[in-house]
């Protein structure tokens, strides 16, 4: 060894590595997601504020329809706003995972043991809980601005607000894995996510739609959000529990889409 | 420590592997080289699990990684040609990231980050997103992610690209060190004097296999040596240059006279015998060993003509058949 090796910090000899448990990775990869997520707040802060601008400005003709849909009319109001604002946020779901190929660092991370599963896992826990959180803004908000009974929700609005956070991670990194470029993505993301909410009566009722939009809406996640957050705010029942499964079916697909897609590069190993 | 066998792996109609045989041992340093194309980077990535080979097999430290991949990527610190780290994040939370997936404990992985960051001279910077620091400074970084594991085997694919000389010093420094503590290491590169400094062993590959592999001592003891001389009037290189046909001779412009040879001594001897009085003019002798640039450029243009002769040859036996 020469005498500017021997100067170098003493660091320990190479090993063998112990072998390093699952659960432990996700934790790993979530914790940095959830910092990376925290560099760089912008797009979830402008939906949140968004959200709360739009429920307020809409509140009017919320009101007037109100007798159209039965019940007050902010509890189909603040659930649809919630679920819109949800689902554009999507592509900040995307962009976690497209970030890993433009940044070069998911090859590392594959040659680094670390599969594909523990990639979204570890992605999806801090997404999720970034779009429960967002929901939670938005009724809070809601609550004290216009009178949602959050209380009426009971447990029943959390387990629907983190089933639709997650749901909502799920299909976002199934586009994020499914894209390859931000143009693709933002063109997916934001395309997709106006869609359905126009399809899924999130922003205007479907009782006031053409027939056919009610026909459609059913093929939608956030129509199930959406029957799941009146569901919950209605005092639950079969209903809700089917808008439950409905969402757990579709973030279980959403999920395995995101883990099945080869990733582009020269293989898959 | 690592064992290629037989690789062999195609992307459509190019060969990029065709038979590529490589074994490195523990502690070893060996220095892969090759034009682009040659086959290196798919090496290191079928190594490191990111491609399948079409045929043969890799074995790391006894392991096959198609049978036991996550025991074997375990073993493997991989440093890819292109940065890859989070931009946003710094470099202390690149390391912390890194290190946890290897599974180093919180409780270790300050004093190992502290350690490995004075390593690399980038202690001032541990704290800066990494998208803030210079080229060096994050191809430093990304040394220091591959490195602070402690993996058994090294895979650096080019890791000085585009580093200024303290740069590449320091992670020289630490490559050596880490070999020296037992590692396998497989070191890509296209700079030859840094195999020099890291007292490497070299392994050539050309057209997806490996045409030539040892220490550099026996690769380069069959390579001739070059004896320079100096005059003082160009007219003296010229006329020499003519009195010594029988050895790669070579007047240049400034008055220089340089003779590839075997034997250096006699060649020097003779020509200094022959010079008589005029031995005077010469202002300047070198004798100059044969570098691994040469024998790079030996050993790629000597494949490259058996190719074409194979070519040739191939060409003819069917022009023949045809005939017939």
């Amino acid at each position: 060894m020469s005498a500017e090796t021997a100067a170098a910090p003493s660091i320990a000899a190479v090993s063998v590595p112990a072998a390093v448990s699952r659960p432990r990775r996700w934790l790993v990869v979530a914790r940095h997601t959830a910092l990376l997520l925290a560099r760089d707040p912008g797009t979830m802060l402008a939906y949140t504020v968004m959200a709360m601008v739009l429920l307020t400005m809409l509140r009017p003709v919320y009101v007037r329809l109100g007798a159209a849909g039965g019940g007050a009319p902010i509890d189909r109001q603040a659930p649809g706003t919630a679920v819109m604002f949800t689902l554009l946020a999507l592509d900040v779901a995307g962009q976690s995972l497209l970030s890993e190929r433009t940044w070069h660092t998911w090859d590392r991370l594959r040659a680094g043991s670390v599969g594909r599963l523990t990639v979204l896992v570890g992605k999806a826990i801090p997404l999720t809980v970034l779009f429960a959180v967002q929901q939670v803004v938005l009724f809070v908000f809601a609550d004290a601005a216009f009178g949602f009974d959050i209380a009426a929700g009971s447990w029943r609005l959390p387990l629907t607000v983190a089933l639709w956070g997650l749901c909502v991670s799920g299909l976002g990194l199934a586009v994020g894995a499914w894209t390859r470029t931000q143009g693709q993505l933002s063109a997916a993301a934001d395309v997709g996510a106006l869609a359905v909410t126009c399809l899924s009566g999130s922003l205007v009722p479907l009782a006031i739609l053409p027939h056919w939009v009610s026909q459609v809406a059913p093929w939608t996640p956030a129509y199930w959000a959406l029957r799941g957050f009146q569901g919950a705010v209605e005092g639950g029942g079969s209903d809700f529990l089917e808008a439950l499964g409905v969402l757990a079916g579709i973030t279980v697909l959403a999920l395995a889409a995101a883990s099945l897609r080869p990733m582009p590069g020269r293989g898959r190993c | 420590m690592l064992e290629a066998r037989g690789l062999r792996k195609r992307f459509g109609t190019v060969a990029a592997l065709d038979g590529f045989e490589l074994s490195v041992e523990a502690g070893e340093i060996c220095g892969l080289l090759g034009h682009n194309g040659a086959g290196k980077t798919t090496f290191a990535r079928i190594c490191a699990g990111l491609e399948r080979p079409d045929a043969g097999r890799v074995l790391l430290a006894g392991t096959d990684p198609s049978s036991s991949p996550a025991r074997a990527r375990a073993l493997i610190g991989y440093a890819p040609q292109e940065i890859a780290l989070y931009p946003t994040a710094t470099l202390r939370e690149n390391l912390r990231f890194y290190g946890g997936l290897a599974g180093l404990r919180r409780s270790t992985l300050r004093s190992e980050i502290a350690a490995i960051a004075e390593a690399v001279l980038l202690t001032d910077a541990l704290d800066r997103p990494v998208a803030t620091l210079s080229g060096g400074q994050q191809r430093r970084a990304q040394a220091a992610t591959v490195l602070l594991p402690r993996p058994p085997i090294l895979l650096l694919d080019e890791p000085t690209v585009g580093a200024d000389p303290v740069t590449r010093q320091a992670l020289l420094a630490l490559v050596r060190e880490r070999a020296a503590q037992g590692a396998a290491v497989c070191y890509t590169t296209h700079y030859l004097p840094e195999l020099e400094e890291l007292d490497a062993t070299v392994a050539v590959a050309q057209a997806g296999r490996i045409i030539a592999r040892g220490r550099r001592e026996e690769l380069l003891a069959g390579l001739p040596s070059t004896v320079a001389l100096e005059f003082a009037q160009n007219e003296h290189a010229d006329e020499h240059a003519d009195e010594h046909p029988d050895t790669d001779t070579d007047a240049d412009a400034d008055g220089g006279l340089s003779f590839v040879t075997g034997r250096p001594a006699e060649t020097l001897a003779r020509v200094l015998t022959s010079l008589g009085e005029r031995v005077g003019q010469v202002e300047r002798i070198e004798i100059r060993e044969p570098s691994l640039d040469d024998l790079y450029r030996h050993l790629t243009a000597a494949n490259q003509d058996t190719a074409i002769q194979d070519a040739a040859d191939q060409s003819t036996a069917k022009e023949d058949e045809h005939v017939r």
